[in-house]
């Protein structure tokens, strides 16, 4: 028996022993070793014990992202296992020949290492034993703007497989300013024979700073669709109800894009420099060419081109002497097409002369950088002339300048005078002396607090009052219930003296307001004169009370017809009472 | 009993004759104002003031003299005196606005948007007038509560807890805007300009210029000088007598 006992410790420690050593391993696993560049690889980092922290060192060649860790739990014939599973996804930045070196796995106070796994990465145009049928590219329309030039950034997916669930990673595009243009595009293209889909999209990109900026690699996510499950034997349901798509999930890098970002060559030109790249144009027009002393004419400038024309402001217009000028708000026609923004910028200024005479407004003048010629190019709008008349209500006109006009006027504020009916007049009423100020927090609490005082005393009040009302008439409604039962046991001797007794302390109860118990006679005069009965009734309850005492403890000799004249006695006196 | 009504006699004597003496320098206030002797008329209006007495009218017409006298700083802190008093005055509203409209510093009002959603009926409802619908709204519930229970009327109970709903909101913003009143001091600046500083001296650094009849938040006093807020961000100190408390 000991022997065998022996055994099965022995037996039973083993096993504990190789789940043990089956609990301290750990096993990298990748879904390939060979890939092209713009393709990636899934390693996953597993683990058989619990609380694992997989410490992923760099992979030279490479670039890692993280997609989370998962566990699970298995039970094979009666052991149990823990697994925690890594996951990574690996982008190769370069062709060659790697390995993933071991990685450590840490879990308690021991570390363990997977083993390392060698990768092949081949050139994008590299034949693939696989001939995988998508690419992704990303490329800029101008890889040399300069700063403030609208360039596209494009992205293109082009496959000629069934995908599903693609999901685009843009970079951060730093160093620029970026607006998507539009929702993108999809069309097909044969290329060797072979049709492909294509994806576009685009995003417009306007450098902020010169230099190089780099643009990091877009992401696709994607699910390739590689073939076809059936759902069940029968052909019929899969044709009813579709197979199920047999999808593998990938990851596709487009490669890093570098942009030469120039500056924009000083500027030693007349006029003042708008800040503008792109084309554009200029024009400006008067709303009439006469116009009346102290009546306003427009002044409308439209800047018109592509580029970065939402950030136009209005053109520096110089007006003689004599002249008030207030501008408005620009109106904006601009929209994002293919090349960028275009569109159109109006800016209107009413200007209003205050002498007749002949006006030359100096010619308007747009400075821009054009990066088509590399060369900065001026519009003018040409001298702008119009006609005063005179105008024999001008010199009443008022024209307050809003703003800083940026042009002498010479006007000075004029001082508000206080006049007759300015303000209204004295209030004369003799309680004008009378102190009321206004109410503070304790007179406010006060008036809310007042009715609710009173509202309580009256509350407490008719409680009272009601209390006392409704022992009365308990009283009185119980002195008559006893009167009634006394009355209908007349013929039986005694339960009708009890009944009588009963009646007696309920009347006297009811005369005096409270429960009356072992009453004298000398209690029931008092009581009964006190309710505002007369002597005699007060007598002839007195005398009820000695019948009853005597038929309860002597034997009552009365006929039935006594009996009723004590029980209507009771009755005259309550009325009596009540009266 | 004679002695009685001797007693009570005297004790109104003064009280009348203190009266007829407030009277009389009413009138002649009123008199030196239509005769365009302002200052005549100022020092007769403050000496009833200075008694102690706070009167809407009386405010109005001290401010009515400042007024006239161009004194923009003073007139505007006796209209919103006044305005505590009288706040749906249409004579004071009007003067009021004429002398706000000289006023120099644009005043952005500082609104919660949450607080104005909430109190959207409070909105143009002075405080004097929130206070008695409060107070007479409170009378109208105890009564309805009284009558309910008197006569044990259903329809009477739901009327008292509907009237009750509004009774507590009227009161709760009543003596919660009565107590931020007696709170918050507000001010008025009295001169024609004044600068604003950094600290407790004129040699602080000049943060902003107020000018007369600007309103402003009397935050704090030490020494002298107030700390008054004018708008959020523009927070500074004044000396004292160049800011007059409503």
């Amino acid at each position: 028996m000991k022997r065998m006992l022996s055994i099965l410790v022995m037996v039973l420690l083993c096993g504990l022993g190789a789940s043990a050593v089956y609990a301290e391993g750990a096993r990298a696993v990748v879904d390939t070793n060979r890939l092209r560049l713009g393709e990636s690889l899934t390693l996953r980092v597993i683990a058989d014990f619990k609380q694992a922290r997989v410490e992923m060192p760099e992979v030279e060649g490479f670039r890692i992202s993280s997609r989370g860790t998962n566990s699970r739990m298995q039970m094979i014939n009666g052991q149990t296992t823990r697994e925690v599973e890594s996951l990574y996804l690996l982008m190769p930045v370069r062709a060659g020949a790697f390995t993933i070196p071991a990685i450590p796995v840490t879990g308690g106070k021991s570390v363990v290492y997977t083993q390392p796994v060698a990768i092949q990465v081949d050139e994008r145009s590299a034949p693939s034993s696989t001939d995988q049928p998508w690419n992704v590219t990303a490329d800029v329309s101008n890889s040399t703007p300069y700063v403030g030039e609208q360039v596209v950034w494009t992205f293109r997916f082009q496959t000629a497989a069934r995908f599903q669930n693609a999901r685009l990673g843009k970079p951060a595009f730093d160093g620029f300013s970026s607006e998507e243009l539009g929702e993108g595009r999809a069309f097909e293209q044969v290329i060797n024979g072979r049709r492909y889909a294509i994806h576009e999209v685009n995003q417009l990109l306007i450098p902020q700073k010169p230099g190089t900026i780099a643009i990091q690699p877009a992401s696709l996510s994607v699910g390739i669709v590689t073939g076809r499950s059936r759902r069940s034997a029968d052909p019929f349901f899969d044709d009813v109800f579709g197979g199920r798509n047999v999808v593998e999930q990938k990851l596709l890098t487009t490669e890093d894009l570098t942009v030469n970002v120039r500056p924009l060559p000083p500027y030693a030109g007349a006029g003042s420099f708008s800040g503008l790249v792109g084309q554009y144009s200029l024009s400006a027009s008067l709303e009439k060419e006469t116009v009346k002393a102290g009546d306003p004419v427009t002044l409308t400038l439209t800047i018109e081109g592509t580029g970065n024309i939402r950030d136009a402001v209005a053109p520096v217009i110089s007006l003689p002497e004599g002249l008030k000028h207030y501008g408005d708000t620009p109106v904006e026609q601009i929209a994002l097409g293919p090349n960028g923004w275009q569109g159109k910028k109006t800016f209107k200024t009413a200007i209003v002369p205050l002498e007749a005479g002949t006006v030359e407004i100096s010619p308007v003048i747009l400075v821009w950088f054009d990066p088509a010629s590399k060369s900065y190019r001026t519009a003018s709008s040409g001298p702008l002339r119009f006609v005063v008349t005179e105008n024999a209500a001008a010199e009443q006109v008022d024209v307050f300048q809003g703003g800083d006009s940026g042009v002498p006027l010479g006007m000075a504020k004029k001082e508000v005078r206080l006049k007759g009916q300015d303000i209204l007049p004295l209030k004369v009423n003799p309680d004008a002396v009378r102190h009321a100020p206004p109410m503070g927090t304790t007179r406010l609490l006060a008036w809310l607090g007042g009715p609710m005082g009173l509202f309580l005393l009256a509350v407490l009040g008719l409680k009272r009052f009601t209390r006392d009302l409704s022992a009365r008439e308990k009283l009185s409604k119980r002195a008559a219930e006893e009167v009634r039962a006394a009355e209908k046991a007349t013929s039986d001797r005694e339960l009708f003296y009890a009944k009588l007794h009963g009646a007696l302390s309920a009347v006297m109860g009811a005369l005096a307001g409270r429960p009356v118990e072992g009453m004298t006679g000398e209690d029931i005069r008092r009581i009964v004169t006190a309710a505002g009965g007369s002597v005699d009734a007060a007598e002839q309850c007195v005398a009820i009370l000695d019948s009853v005492e005597a038929a309860r403890y002597g034997g009552g000799t009365e006929g039935e017809g006594g009996r009723k004249e004590k029980v209507q006695a009771l009755v005259r006196l309550m009325k009596e009472v009540k009266a | 009993m004679k002695r009685v009504l001797i007693f009570l006699i005297l004790l109104l004597l003064p009280i009348t004759a203190l009266g007829s003496d407030l009277s009389k320098a009413f009138y002649e206030g009123v008199s030196h104002y239509e005769a365009g002797r302002y200052d005549d008329a100022l020092e007769r209006f403050l000496s009833i003031s200075d008694q102690g007495i706070e009167n809407g009218k009386l405010a109005y017409n001290i401010g009515n003299t400042h007024m006239q006298k161009r004194d923009l700083g003073r007139a505007i802190l006796w209209y919103e005196r006044a305005a505590r008093l009288m706040p749906k005055d249409p004579d004071l509203i009007f003067n009021r606005n004429v002398a706000l409209a000289q006023v120099k510093d644009r005043q952005e009002e500082t609104v919660n948007p949450v607080m104005s959603v909430l109190f959207f009926w409070k909105k143009g409802v002075p405080l004097k007038t929130l206070q008695w619908l409060a107070i007479g709204s409170g009378l109208l519930f105890w009564a309805l509560l009284a009558l309910q229970i008197l006569l044990r009327n259903t329809p009477l109970k739901t009327a008292a807890a509907l009237w009750g709903a509004v009774f507590a909101i009227l009161a709760s913003t009543a003596i919660w805007d009565t107590a931020m009143e007696a709170r918050i001091q507000k001010g008025v600046v009295l001169p024609e300009a004044v600068s604003v500083r950094s600290g407790l001296s004129d040699t602080a650094t000049e943060l902003f210029t107020l000018h007369a009849g600007s309103r402003v938040v009397v935050e704090q006093q030490r020494g002298g000088w107030v700390r008054i807020a004018f708008a959020e961000g523009k927070i500074g100190w004044v000396k004292q007598e160049t800011v007059g408390v409503i």
